[in-house]
């Protein structure tokens, strides 16, 4: 405030005719009132945007963890992981199985958590693959022109649908290894780590590619001078260089794939099986929550049960998000020089 | 320095339109009579349709529809907390000794039927299966075809979410329980889909599936087939459709075994509004909306 009356002072004791000064100086001033309020207005509305996000999260952190944690008014935290069934001679075995409406409630999220992690993993491996081939091809190979075309194409890739493309799966992807491979469930693990992998390679890809853009260009300079080729470049210099943002782009890839609730709905089969058998079916966290919400009679053990689901998918994506921004803060302090 | 003051002047203004629309609102829906519904989780669907049709008839209604079970239903009708209690069951002679020391005589609606197709794929040879048998594939004790007369390939099971009326009703009525009395689960590899389009559209392109869903939902399709049902294994077997329409006839006459009847109950001496509406319920509109909603309507009287 203080400084913008100094500099109207300034320019009335200038060079400036005294007549001029005389109409613009109380003119200007006020000007300089409306902006002023203008300009606070401004900063709140901005500081209001950018606090909202963190209210949000606050908010709905407080909801899901008040919702969940009324699940233990009846249900143990050992029920989360195992069924005590008592046989009638009085033995007892432990049973992993989600029947949360069954007249003997078993609320394993065993099935559940390893359903997520045989969609997730083979996806995260597929689109790490494919994703950080197309991110070095995009930042180290591709020529300006093939560039401009590609990435906003692979941008648009994480822009479809997911509901799309888990009815693509179910109805094209499904047949079509059905045929070719014939497993044992039409609809299984492979084929929704399929689906999800179109949503986690544009991740993978972008943020690669933004990883290998920020390795400073002495050192690709230096690599060359030294008479390495290209390849040599990449595969010794650059990806070194940016290992830490790669894994980062993979965490945050893997976070998504854990996260993504549709495509597994449609095209994971949902048969809470516990199998390591990729073309069996299985039922992942998301695809349990978004099917049974829908119908649950609200207020039941049942449905907070569906909220604790919903805290340890919360903790899970939180955490690897979270490595992963630590992962990138430390890679932008390495390089800058 | 008046923009210090904007804050607060602003402030004001929303706290001051939020009491004026919050009384806006209590004046709109003063005067309403209000009818709640309360019980199976099977017809919180059918009943929500009901009252939205209803209720725009007659703007002066509100019908308040909640579910938590048939046996939550009756229990609130007793406690006086709910206007009519819908039920997928008769009124248990237990439950009938509570109402009477309590004071209700609950009066029985018939307003709707429950008819249940098995499906398989149409290239599948088997066309007819027990009751039993259909018990013992979903409970996952018949693993493959050739146990019950087909091809040998195992069997994929399609089920729905459980917590939609037609898993209940299909656990309760065609798994049943065990030797000890237990009710039984289906099997753990039962694939759950969304909804009986979803459950058609798999069976149709899976030849090793067999799935459950709404008789009339199926009876038009015709790239599922629809089993016949026998009650035991003496017994004729019965297709609840008939040339690509439902068979109403064999599921009035409880010949077609997977189906029941859908009751509302409510007390002796109701208000006017009740009975208006459970009179809309069994009229020609409302039971055109059983239909619509894949339930089977009353017989025509």
């Amino acid at each position: 405030m203080d400084k913008e009356i100094n500099i109207g002072d300034t320019i009335s004791k200038g060079d400036v005719p005294n007549d001029i000064t005389m109409n613009s100086s109380p003119f200007s001033k006020k000007i300089k009132q409306s902006t002023r309020i203008k300009e606070s207005l401004i900063k709140y509305f901005f500081a209001i945007n950018g606090t909202a996000a963190l209210i949000f999260i606050i908010l709905i952190f407080i909801f899901l963890f008040k919702e969940g944690f009324r699940a233990f008014e009846h249900i143990q935290l050992v029920d989360f992981i195992y069924h005590n069934r008592l046989a009638e001679d009085g033995t007892s075995s432990k049973v992993f199985e989600w029947f949360p409406t069954s007249d003997e409630a078993r609320y394993s999220l065993i099935p559940l958590i390893l359903g997520t992690l045989l969609t997730a993993i083979p996806a995260t491996i597929l689109s790490t693959i494919l994703g950080v081939g197309a991110g070095i091809y995009l930042a180290e190979i591709a020529n300006p022109k093939a560039k401009e075309i590609l990435k906003p194409i692979v941008e648009l890739f994480a822009g479809i649908p997911t509901v799309v493309l888990g009815f693509l799966m179910l109805v094209v992807g499904a047949s079509f290894f059905n045929d070719l491979l014939n497993p044992t469930n039409r609809l299984n693990a492979f084929i929704a780590a399929l689906g999800l992998s179109f949503v986690v390679i544009p991740i993978i890809a972008s943020l690669t590619e933004d990883a290998l853009h920020s390795i400073p260009n002495d050192l690709r300079m230096a690599s060359y001078g030294i008479g390495a080729t290209k390849w040599q470049t990449i595969s010794k210099v650059i990806l070194p260089a940016a290992t830490s943002g790669i894994s980062a782009s993979i965490l945050l890839g893997f976070g998504r794939a854990i996260g993504e609730t549709m495509i597994v709905l449609m095209a994971a089969g949902n048969a809470a099986n516990i199998t390591s058998n990729i073309f069996q079916s299985v039922r992942t966290m998301t695809a349990t929550i978004a099917a049974e919400m829908g119908e649950v009679s609200q207020g039941s053990d049942h449905y907070f049960a569906l909220f604790f689901i919903g805290i340890v998918l919360f903790t899970i994506t939180f955490f690897l998000n979270l490595i992963a921004e630590v992962i990138i803060n430390k890679m932008r302090k390495k390089n800058t020089f | 320095m008046y923009y210090k003051h904007f804050f607060t002047v602003f402030f004001a203004l929303i706290i001051g339109s939020i009491l004026i629309f919050s009384g806006c609102k209590r004046k709109e829906t003063v005067e309403k009579v209000v009818i709640t519904v309360k019980g199976s989780d099977t017809m919180v669907n059918l009943a929500q349709k009901w009252a939205e049709v209803y209720m725009s008839k007659h703007p002066n209604v509100s019908i308040q529809v909640t579910g938590g079970g048939s046996g939550t239903g009756i229990a609130a009708l007793f406690n006086k907390t709910t206007d009519i209690a819908n039920s997928s069951r008769e009124i248990k002679p237990a439950e009938l000794e509570k109402a009477k020391e309590k004071g209700v005589e609950p009066v029985q609606y018939e307003v709707a039927l429950d008819g249940i197709a098995v499906i398989v794929n149409p290239e599948n040879k088997i066309d007819n299966l027990t009751i039993q048998q259909i018990s013992d594939i979903f409970a996952g004790k018949i693993t493959n075809w050739k146990q019950v007369g087909g091809a040998n390939l195992p069997i994929t099971l399609y089920g729905r979410e459980n917590s939609s009326g037609t898993y209940e009703f299909f656990k309760e009525h065609v798994l049943g329980k065990d030797d000890k009395g237990k009710q039984r689960d289906y099997a753990t590899s039962t694939q759950v889909l969304q909804g009986t389009a979803a459950l058609g559209e798999s069976v149709a392109r899976d030849i090793k599936g067999i799935g459950y869903g709404g008789v009339g939902y199926f009876a038009e399709r015709n790239d599922v087939k629809i089993l016949h049902v026998k009650s035991d294994k003496n017994s004729e077997a019965v297709s609840p459709v008939e040339g690509g329409k439902v068979n109403y006839e064999v599921i009035w006459s409880k010949k077609y075994s997977i189906s029941r009847y859908l009751y509302c109950y409510v007390g002796k001496n109701i208000k006017p509004e009740i009975k208006d509406y459970l009179d809309f319920i069994v009229s020609n509109s409302g039971q055109d909306v059983v239909k619509k909603m894949e339930y089977i309507p009353l017989p025509q009287k």
